[in-house]
């Protein structure tokens, strides 16, 4: 590493409050360099860039949704009214499709398809058991920077995952309930408490206690590790694919115990986390993106997904005077009063979503803000929830990943584009490329700088 | 014509005959196929679904043969699904008569049975399965005997086929293993004890905090000097029932005199005597220690002369004055406390016969007793002494534990290596405790503790694709987790290692015990709640406006209901066909006000008539009614398919996409009653196939509105429960319904639960093969009219409970 750049980090052991650090001149590269390799990590000194994936159930009342005007010449369409103050920081794509959620011969199921194909844009198996998807584009990313964050990645949501009987047409519940796939056959869990999601990226505050448990921790792994091997050399199949996730959990505790002590901890963020589920949607919402905002801010991570809702999901939002559950609702058939509700619903989580967008943007780093260095995916993977399509999807892209993406337009594709070739420029961007992933076909290169 | 659920005619004398029929078929039914369900598809079913055109992507071309049908039988059991439910041929196609459609059905299930279970089908092989959430609560609790519960703030387990335990869709993301590792560090500290933990601090008591009754003086130095009739008091408050060390400051008044000073407990009872010298003047005095029992809370300690020829005996001799300590006094000498205190002057003059400056109490001695749980001395056995290392101690503790929290046989080498981290432990932390609670968290991230592993000993040598018998003790760990949601107890542990569980007739013993024990609830909790959809209930959230009655009393009232009724059956050994059509059920007051029935009060829940109430069974209970409705009305269509699914084990096919709302024909036909709107839906042949008997199902459930209140109309508009099951069954009202199903559908019914109960049990998803076991769980069961007990021995006495065939290394 350079020696004129100081380590981010020296800064922030050393003051104790972390809202709001500016980056000293001594530790940015110059624009130019910031610029032309924007697609490097953090272990070169340069600002990293951060990644969130944000998914909505049962897709959007695209009528309301879809800009009007394309390219730089566009308006804001009704739902996204609450992104007026960073439009220029963000683009709606239209036109790509997840063509791997359509049936293709296995009948009925399209929201457990629709969450199992947004971020990997791969065919689930149809099976309530032997579940087979792919890997998610966020878990590609963090396999390959493992070691360079506290955590590689973190997994967030507002609901947990369902376990009544079968979700969708004979879909595993395990497909409706996550969006981030570390295999084929492993869904990385969501954390929906807000106050474990916090531990979980800032500790609880007590360092000698921790360094004290580490160190035990560390003999302990060892002695269950030599269980597992021991496991490991008599079983086969699907035993032997179960106990190496396992092992590979281990080994991520391990590291993450490595890393913890090779740093000093820095000092918490302050942001009051309460005990316990919050009562309402709107608090947790904005808790849960309180924290990725931190997380990124505090390099703790550079990846996060959150799913608002479960694919399917059924939330009922009464606080916008709709009183008829999501999933239900989105079978609206045209019917005026189910498609206002809809798009009440929309616009809704739009309004949390800018929030969001707020927070990132307002948190100076460097020469831009947090918003300027990330990318912010937010969308579904099913565009009209009452015929249940997978093409012409709702997405919205926040931030110019360190100037890689240009922003302020809506982009229109003009034939069918794979999501999947949004995926692969988005892990270059990373740092972090891909020959393929799902139904990939090359690279999306309509954002390009 | 049979009914399209099942082909066998289910009424009770036939479903003896059939029974012996199911469990041995006959190569006759191959020839028999080719005569007639093999024409019966050629001429209704092959024009739209042959190798040039396959409507819904489904080919039958090779139906003439069996073994075609033989080598793909999830399609034609869905084409059977679908010829039984009278989906298929579809209205505006040639249809089947009633005979043709019973033929059909019946021999293309004999072909696909005989397919299935001729040639000794293989019991499949189950995925190790991590403990789910509910499993690793009970687990902790059983293995150390505490009512621990520490799974809550895991993730919630994903569902596959129908049940969160299996173990396919269970795996350890690095999420869940943090909270694995952070729970196990809890439980760790909550089942063993550490001493210094133990709070001792020194409490005192001098001047203004020691109180006198009697004439008494205070020095300049704030001692007490008392007459000798006369006595001094104060109170402590220790954290703990224990033994303290009390050092008393007194003393004589006067150089060369010795006194006799008494300590003395709150009802002045003697508990030593002080034997003290001159005090030496001044600030001084002479000093001496005891011990005394206190209890936790506060303490009342008396000191009083001793006149030198008294009797002096502990635990006896009582201090008369000790009266004179009324409430009013004791609230006065209170009151004092922490008020300045005046001195006396010229104490010389007085008639001054011992003094009394300091308490100290210290302790308690050694760990109180009810800070040690009962799981911390079962634990640990031994403790490092001069004769003993940490390490051997170790050892010992771990030599009755691990084989119990890993459920097998354990070799000295896993023991030598936790027992190494005791010792590494040990030495960092000088505690012999703290170390072993290291050594618990250890044990409880291991894949030996969070797995059911059911690899074969390390010296077998079958080979891969052989079917082999599960151990003695994967089968006690199979047992206990099926019917306890917990780890084996100490009688199938025993067994297991005497090599007892290979014997049936001891597998039924043990099935009988555990069904009786109280531990067996976690079927009601895990396995009926899942299978009856219960959890749905959880999430259900009615419109306000509508039914602004609803709370969360309600809603658990609801669950524990079901729940309750199903937990009688398990433990009456009552038949299982009970839940069908029980004429009593579990109601509280809360619930009792919900179905208009009068004179119940109080919160817990008892049984009453509930027939005459026009209820029977589960398919009246408000869980069920609730959870199968939507937010503002009730939902013929979704009572249906619940019916369908859970009970008769017929998942209806799934709707297509972009079917009508049924609001459109609400604005066009406002009048219209529900069953007006539905029935109008079925006007398209299409729709009509299957919502014909899905929707009857669901009228008959009409008078009951969406959370299960009976009602005599809709809104004004009057209710028609009236229906027909294929058949010409017909019934009007929701006990009609129920009593039709009984005495028609009971085998499907059992059939469905063998077939949920033999999935629970073995934690993966059926496959077409275990048909057969199936058949074999429910022929088992019939002699007695399939109660529950017999039902649940014959799943563990299945092929599929006890063996399994070995993968591929």
């Amino acid at each position: 590493m350079s020696m004129t750049h100081l380590n981010r980090r020296t800064l922030l052991r050393g003051a104790g409050a972390l809202v709001g650090l500016p980056l000293l001149d001594a530790m940015s590269p110059n624009r130019r360099a910031l610029a032309a390799s924007a697609g490097t990590t953090a272990a070169e000194g340069l600002v990293p860039t951060r990644m969130a994936c944000i998914f909505f159930p049962n897709g959007a009342i695209m009528p309301d949704w879809n800009p009007t005007g394309e390219g730089k010449d566009w308006q804001l369409s009704k739902t996204h009214k609450p992104l007026e103050a960073h439009k220029s920081k963000l683009n709606v794509l239209s036109g790509l499709a997840l063509d791997k959620g359509r049936a293709h011969g296995d009948g009925a199921g399209d929201h457990a398809r629709c969450s199992a194909t947004f971020l990997t844009a791969a065919h689930p198996v149809k099976t309530s058991s032997n579940i087979y998807v792919g890997v998610s584009v966020d878990q590609v990313a963090a396999r390959q920077l493992e070691g360079q964050n506290k955590l590689s990645s973190i997994e967030l949501g507002l609901t947990g995952s369902r376990n009544a009987g079968s979700c969708d047409s004979g879909y595993s519940c395990a497909y409706s309930s996550n969006i981030s796939w570390r295999s084929p056959t492993q869904p990385m869990s969501k954390e929906t408490s807000p106050k474990m999601a916090f531990e979980r990226l800032f500790g609880s505050g007590d360092a000698a206690s921790r360094r004290e448990r580490d160190f035990y921790r560390k003999s302990i792994l060892d002695v269950v590790s030599g269980d597992a091997e021991r496991l490991l050399k008599r079983s086969g199949g699907s035993d032997k694919r179960k106990l190496e996730e396992y092992f590979s959990s281990v080994r991520d505790l391990e590291q993450r115990i490595e890393r913890t002590e090779a740093e000093e901890r820095a000092a918490m963020p302050d942001l009051q986390v309460p005990e316990g589920r919050p009562e309402s949607f709107r608090e947790h919402a904005r808790l849960m993106y309180d924290i990725m905002a931190l997380g990124f801010q505090t390099n703790s991570t550079r990846i996060a997904t959150m799913m608002l809702d479960n694919a399917g999901g059924g939330r009922v939002y009464k606080e916008v005077g709709v009183n008829d559950a999501h999933h239900s609702l989105s079978h609206h058939r045209n019917h005026a009063d189910k498609v206002k509700n809809l798009s009440t619903i929309d616009h809704y989580l739009i309004e949390q979503f800018a929030y969001f967008l707020d927070k990132l943007d307002s948190t100076s780093e460097g020469e831009g803000t947090l918003l300027d260095h990330s990318m912010i995916l937010y969308g579904s993977g099913i565009s009209d929830g009452n015929r249940h399509r997978h093409e012409d999807l709702p997405i919205v892209m926040a931030g110019s990943a360190n100037g890689r993406f240009r922003t302020g337009e809506h982009i229109v594709m003009k034939e069918e584009t794979p999501m999947a070739n949004l995926f692969l420029t988005m892990l270059d961007t990373m740092g972090t490329p891909a020959e393929s992933i799902g139904d990939s076909t090359g690279r999306f290169t309509a954002m390009d700088a | 014509m049979s009914l399209a659920f099942l082909c066998f005619f289910s009424d009770l004398r036939a479903a003896e005959e059939s029974r012996k029929a199911d469990a041995t078929p006959t190569p006759a039914s191959e020839n028999s196929w080719g005569s007639s369900g093999a024409a019966l598809v050629r001429s209704h079913c092959l024009d739209c679904h042959n190798d040039d055109n396959q409507e819904a992507e489904v080919n039958l071309a090779g139906f003439d043969k069996p073994d075609a049908i033989a080598a793909n039988p999830e399609m034609w059991q869905r084409a059977l699904d679908m010829i039984k439910f009278g989906a298929m041929p579809p209205a505006d196609a040639e249809s089947l008569s009633d005979d043709q459609r019973a033929t059909l059905a019946d021999s293309l299930e004999a072909v696909l049975f005989s397919a299935a279970c001729d040639l000794a089908p293989k019991p499949g092989k189950v995925t190790v399965r991590r403990l789910n959430r509910a499993e690793y609560d009970n687990t902790v609790s059983d293995l150390f005997g505490l009512p621990l519960s520490i799974a809550a703030s895991f993730p919630a387990d994903e569902v596959g086929a129908g049940f969160d335990n299996n173990g396919d869709v269970l795996s350890i993301p690095p999420m869940l293993f943090e909270k694995y590792m952070a729970g196990a560090e809890e439980v760790a500290s909550q089942v063993i004890f550490d001493p210094d933990s133990v709070q001792r601090d020194e409490i005192q008591r001098a001047g203004d905090q020691i109180l006198t009754e009697g004439e008494s003086w205070v020095g300049s130095f704030f001692g007490h000097f008392l007459h000798q009739d006369a006595f001094a008091w104060t109170e402590v408050e220790v954290p703990y029932d224990g033994r303290y060390r009390l050092d008393v400051r007194g003393g004589a008044p006067q150089p060369d005199q010795h006194v006799q000073v008494g300590v003395f407990d709150a009802s002045g009872i003697l508990i030593e005597v002080c034997e003290f010298d001159y005090f030496g003047g001044g600030g001084g005095s002479d000093h001496e220690s005891l011990k005394m029992d206190l209890k936790r809370g506060r303490n009342r300690i008396l000191f009083a002369l001793l006149k030198p020829d008294a009797e002096a005996k502990a635990g006896e001799t009582k201090l008369a004055s000790v009266e004179r300590l009324n409430e009013e006094r004791l609230q006065a000498g209170r009151e004092r406390v922490g008020k300045k205190l005046g001195i006396d002057g010229k104490i010389d003059e007085q008639p001054v016969a011992f003094m009394v400056r300091k308490l100290s109490v210290k302790g308690p001695e050694g760990t109180p007793p009810e800070l040690i749980p009962v799981s911390h001395k079962k634990l640990l056995r031994q403790f490092p002494s001069k004769q003993r290392s940490a390490k051997d101690a170790a050892k010992v503790c771990l030599e009755e534990f691990l084989p119990r929290a890993f459920r097998s046989p354990v070799d000295d080498h896993t023991v030598d290596q936790y027992a190494r981290l005791a010792e590494m432990a040990f030495k960092k932390e000088k505690s012999f405790e703290r170390a072993m609670r290291v050594t618990i968290s250890a044990a409880l991230v291991s894949p030996r503790f969070l797995f059911r592993v059911e690899l074969p000993p390390a010296d077998e040598s079958i080979p891969a694709g052989e079917v082999r018998p599960l151990t003695n003790h994967q089968l006690a760990s199979r047992l206990s987790y099926f019917l306890w949601s917990s780890m084996p107890d100490a009688e199938l542990l025993r067994l297991a290692d005497e090599g007892k569980l290979d014997d049936e007739q001891e597998l039924r013993r043990q099935v009988a015990r555990m069904l009786a024990d109280e531990r067996a609830g976690a079927l009601a909790e895990n396995f009926a709640a899942q299978w009856l959809g219960l959890r749905n209930l959880d999430d259900f959230v009615p419109d306000p406006t509508k039914f602004p009655q609803f709370d969360e009393d309600l809603r658990t009232a609801m669950r524990s209901e079901t729940l309750l009724l199903f937990g009688d059956v398990v433990k009456n050994n009552d038949s299982v066909l009970r839940l069908l059509d029980s004429p009593k059920s579990f109601v509280n007051e809360r619930l009792a006000k919900h179905y208009g029935i009068g004179n119940v009060q109080g919160d817990e829940f008892r049984l009453v008539a509930v027939r005459e109430r026009g209820r029977a069974g589960i398919l009246t209970h408000a869980s069920v009614l609730t959870l199968t409705s939507n937010p503002g009305r009730t939902s013929p269509v979704k009572r249906g398919k619940w019916v369908l699914e859970n009970l008769l084990g017929t998942r209806p096919p799934d709707p297509p996409a972009g079917v009508p709302e049924l609001e459109e024909t609400t604005s066009s036909n406002p009048n219209a009653s529900l069953r007006e709107q539905l029935e109008l839906h079925r006007s398209n042949a299409t729709c009509a196939s299957c919502h014909s008997v899905m929707d009857d199902l669901g009228f008959g459930l009409e008078n009951f509105n969406a959370l299960g209140g009976y009602r005599d109309d809709d809104e004004g508009k009057p209710i028609d429960a009236s229906g027909t099951l294929p058949g010409g069954r017909s019934f009007n009202g929701a006990l009609p319904l129920i009593d039709q199903l009984r005495k028609t559908e009971s085998k499907a019914f059992v059939n469905t639960m063998a077939n949920r109960l033999l999935t629970f049990a073995i934690g993966r998803e059926l496959v077409p093969a275990d048909r057969c076991f199936v058949a074999d769980i429910v022929a088992a069961s019939a002699e007695h009219d399939y109660r529950f007990v017999d039902l649940a021995t014959a799943v563990v006495l299945s092929k599929p409970f006890r063996f399994h065939t070995l993968e591929e290394k």
